[in-house]
């Protein structure tokens, strides 16, 4: 068999190389199952075993990811289900303020920055986002379309949220952290539920979920969202044009086909509008002379996606995971529209290696394909291009010392077609020294990989009408077009993290989380200018400024994040926490970049707190309080935004176990406030205002 | 990443990606049949359901339960941790009556029950059901749920050091007329009055 021949006939359809891959891999596992078949374990009789015994064993669970990851070293939240219910939030990036460490600042009623230990913006790349095991992380920039991204939240179980690089683990490009947002098992969302409200800023939102049993072994559940967010109030104090509209429905099921194997299916389609209002750059013409012109416009967003997981327990100590997920969907912006298909195939296998060692090691390919439809103000050049990631990875947990010392060494290796090879490996080491005290420590390089934007963007960022004044005559009476390309030459850029937790429990019921970390940054991203030139590849003749995309920037940053949780009093919840981050960036010689280090230095606040409190009054009523602060924005697209603090509360009435009425408010103290500004694509920010809503949720 | 090494790509991409399919389906064939069955430790799940065995040979249920029925009942609510770990027990007798098992999804489902285990994915609503066992008597409740036993639950399990332990509401157990040997509030990790 030659391999070379071979290649050539997969040279002319770039399909058919994933789908060989895919077939292979799925004929491979079969029929390993199928060889494979559960031997009956050679069982002791476990019920002739005394508590004496009993009390001496030592146990491996098929762990649950969530205890895991408390031992696996590394700065985690979990945010619960409960934490989301009580804090009246209705969509996602609202219940991510729930996690200390992470900035969420809201742009406008559709669009958010979201981001871990700095770098936020609207298109902020440094953030692996999954939803049960699916990427939302677009390569089409590096971020995540948030408006597109929402699901019934009683239906999430958790959000698990990894502060750091979590790419050994977890996937490419999750250089400060990853956020897994995991929903419920069909079997655990049985029966009906019709969840409907509606507010002042919330125009209104109804929910509905049906969930059954299929077999003994078989759940599943249907369901549909409508949400509609009412357009916001802009800084000059007029309306604005940000509404959110959005109709999903999708459905999931999970079946315990055999006693050690178990199978998921989801799928779900979503189609919406969102609102946006954007200054759009144009050349002057003797007929409308404007350089630039404010515009409106409702951009559609729609998508479904399909994915399959088989999970089978091999043993007590050991696991595959095989995945499979097709995903494709289609955004809207500054008047380009962009489609893109993603199929992913993800395996994982769990192992004990001897008595003192438990091996993860995974192997996964990702094929996405973008098309374009290119504008003056935003092209993607090709306007369609195929995206290959394989990718390979090993976690070794070593347990040096039994109970008080575990070494965990592990790397990911990918390739892309952009960058090519990339390794990031890491090194954790978790120190217990007495119960319940945990110290761990973590040094990690990570990288975040070329995006298409950055590879081929054509941004037509601004027009400067005539007379020009760096140009002599003639030329000065021509406009300029200040463009900024992307560059086939772009790097990764580089990240290399050194991290020391703490955890412990002071007293029962009174748990505290300290995490510290030390960033170093390299090759971050910038822009340098190129030689201005007439262009007259679009009328009327101009002047070209160019900017290309560059790897110019290093810096470093350093901080700490800080999680209290205390149950004073059995119907009492308190949790408080804080964190503290200083960023400081540092452009390479003779750089001519005008903006990077401002917004990356002044883009995220130095301080974040939040302090929630949750009171259970009596069995039918339940009141929350959540303070929280953000600190001022010193420089964000060339503006400053103010801190500012404000408080959420919410009040829940059940007044039979099946129903519940509450009512919340948000953002109460202040009429409103500004929380971003822009840092790309001029989309024009609104400020959140004060407001209230009402919700029945009704389980029957 | 210079121009020219680019337009090398394609090919030797192509190749790299066979020979990743090549290496993959090995590795994974070996993964699948190659998994050891390291049936030497037990699952935490067995130790549980040994443990609920266990159990009943230091309780005292009252009277009433013989009397009303020939039937041990376990009763599992909500998302099934055991597998099939707790089948045997059916094997086995309880205070001379035959054990059977059953598994329900909401605590309006229970009917007749000796002893209840409550799965940890019910942990949100841990006081809601125990509120709705309040009129029953003797009805051993159990669970792995956090802070099960302070929450008025009977017995709790815990994790300490990699061990199965467990913690233990007196009080509870004694409002629902089971009695609790000395012996094995002597073992618990914890006991609550």
């Amino acid at each position: 068999m030659d391999l070379r021949h071979l290649a050539k006939i997969y040279k002319k359809s770039s399909f058919l190389l994933p789908l060989t891959s895919c077939i292979t891999i799925l004929f491979v596992l079969l029929s390993a199952a199928r060889l494979a078949a559960a031997p009956v374990n050679a069982t002791v009789d476990i019920f002739a075993l005394g508590i004496a015994e009993l009390m001496n064993i030592e146990v491996t669970s098929a762990s649950k990811k969530v205890q895991r990851l408390a031992d696996v070293g590394a700065a985690v939240f979990v945010i619960t289900q409960e934490d989301i219910r009580r804090s009246g939030a209705r969509s996602i990036p609202e219940a991510l303020r729930l996690a200390p460490g992470v900035q969420v600042a809201r742009i406008d009623a559709n669009k958010w920055a979201i981001s871990i230990r700095g770098f936020n913006g609207r298109f902020a790349d440094k953030l692996l986002v999954l939803i049960d095991g699916r990427s939302v992380y677009t390569p089409l920039f590096s971020g995540v379309f948030w408006d597109a991204q929402d699901t019934i939240l009683t239906d999430i179980d958790r959000i698990e949220v990894i502060r750091g690089p979590g790419a050994a683990l977890w996937g490419a490009n999750a250089v400060n952290g990853v956020i897994n947002i995991i929903t419920k098992s069909a079997m655990d969302t049985p029966g009906r539920l019709v969840s409907i409200g509606g507010g002042t800023e919330e125009r209104g939102f109804a929910e509905a979920r049906y969930g059954m049993s299929l077999s003994e072994a078989t759940d599943i559940r249907f369901y549909a969202k409508r949400l509609d967010r009412d357009s916001g109030m802009n800084a000059a104090g007029n309306q604005a044009h940000d509404a959110w509209h959005m109709s999903r429905g999708g459905f999931r099921l999970d079946s315990h086909t055999t006693e050690r194997d178990t199978l998921t299916i989801q799928g779900e389609y979503y189609d919406g509008s969102v609102g946006e209002s954007y200054l759009l750059s144009k050349l002057p013409t003797p007929a409308d002379p404007a350089v630039s012109r404010m515009t409106d416009a409702d951009n559609g967003t729609r998508g479904w996606h399909l994915l399959s997981r088989w999970e089978r327990t091999l043993s007590g100590t050991s696991g595959i995971v095989l995945q499979l997920y097709y995903d494709r969907y289609q955004v809207g912006m500054v008047g380009a529209t962009g489609k893109m298909d993603v199929v992913d195939l993800d395996f994982q296998h769990r192992f004990a290696l001897g008595k003192k060692q438990d091996i993860i090691w995974g192997a996964g390919y990702r094929f996405s394909r973008d098309d374009i439809e290119n504008t003056f103000t935003v092209s993607l050049l090709p306007p369609q291009k195929d995206y290959h990631l394989t990718s390979f990875f090993l976690h070794d947990e070593i347990e040096l010392l039994p109970e008080h010392l575990s070494l965990i060494l592990g790397s990911r290796f990918e390739r892309n077609n952009y960058s090519g090879f990339e390794i990031q490996p890491n090194c954790r080491l978790i120190w217990k020294p007495a119960p319940p005290h945990t110290l761990w420590t973590a040094v990690s390089r990570a990288v975040r990989t070329p995006s298409r934007g950055d590879h081929s963007v054509l941004y037509r960022q601004s027009v400067i009408p005539p007379p020009l004044a760096f140009v002599p005559f003639p030329a000065n009476q021509l406009p300029a077009v200040v463009t900024i390309y992307g560059s086939e030459e772009y790097d990764s850029e580089e990240l290399l993290a050194y991290e020391l937790g703490y955890r412990t429990e002071l007293r029962p019921n009174l748990n505290l989380d300290l995490s510290t970390f030390y960033n170093a940054y390299n090759h971050l991203r910038t822009v340098k200018a190129g030689q201005p030139g007439p262009d007259s590849s679009s009328a009327p003749t101009h002047i070209l400024i160019p900017f290309i995309t560059n790897n110019d920037m290093t810096g470093h940053t350093y901080g700490a994040e800080l999680a209290v949780s205390w149950l004073p009093l059995p119907w009492w919840r308190l949790q408080a926490s804080y964190s503290y981050l200083k960023i400081f960036m540092d452009m390479n010689d003779n750089t001519t970049d005008p903006y990077n280090k401002a917004d990356t230095e002044g883009g995220s606040p130095q301080q974040q707190f939040s302090l929630r409190s949750g009171f259970d009054i009596g069995r039918k009523v339940s009141w929350d309080l959540w303070l929280r602060g953000v600190e001022r924005l010193e420089s964000i697209g060339d503006d400053s935004v103010a801190g500012y603090v404000t408080l959420d509360t919410r009040l829940a009435w059940k007044p039979v176990p099946q129903l519940e009425l509450s009512l919340i408010g948000q953002n109460l103290l202040q009429k409103s406030h500004a929380e971003f500004q822009t840092e790309l694509l001029f989309a024009i920010p609104t400020e959140t205002e004060r407001s209230f809503y009402g919700m029945l949720t009704w389980n029957f | 990443m210079s121009r020219a090494k680019q337009r090398q790509w394609p090919e030797k991409a192509r190749l790299n990606h066979l020979w990743a399919v090549a290496i993959l389906s090995a590795l994974i064939t070996a993964a699948v049949c190659g998994a050891a069955d390291a049936g030497r430790r037990l699952s935490e799940y067995q130790v549980k359901a040994s443990y609920l065995y266990n159990f009943t040979k230091f309780i005292e249920w009252p009277p009433q339960n013989s009397d009303d029925s020939q039937v041990f009942s376990i009763v599992v609510m909500g998302k099934n941790p055991f597998g099939e770990d707790l089948k045997p027990l059916t094997d086995r007798l309880v205070y001379n009556r035959k054990v059977l098992i059953r598994y329900i999804r909401k605590i309006e489902a229970l009917q007749e029950c000796d002893l209840l285990f409550i799965s940890a994915d019910e942990a949100d609503s841990i006081i809601d059901i125990l509120h709705a066992l309040n009129r029953r008597q003797g009805i051993l409740t159990v669970s792995d749920a956090r802070n099960f036993a302070q929450k008025g639950g009977m017995i709790g399990f815990v994790q300490k050091e990699g061990r199965i332990r467990f913690q233990i509401n007196k009080r509870v157990a004694r409002q629902a007329n089971l009695t609790i040997s000395s012996n094995l509030l002597k073992l618990a990790l914890t006991v609550l009055e």
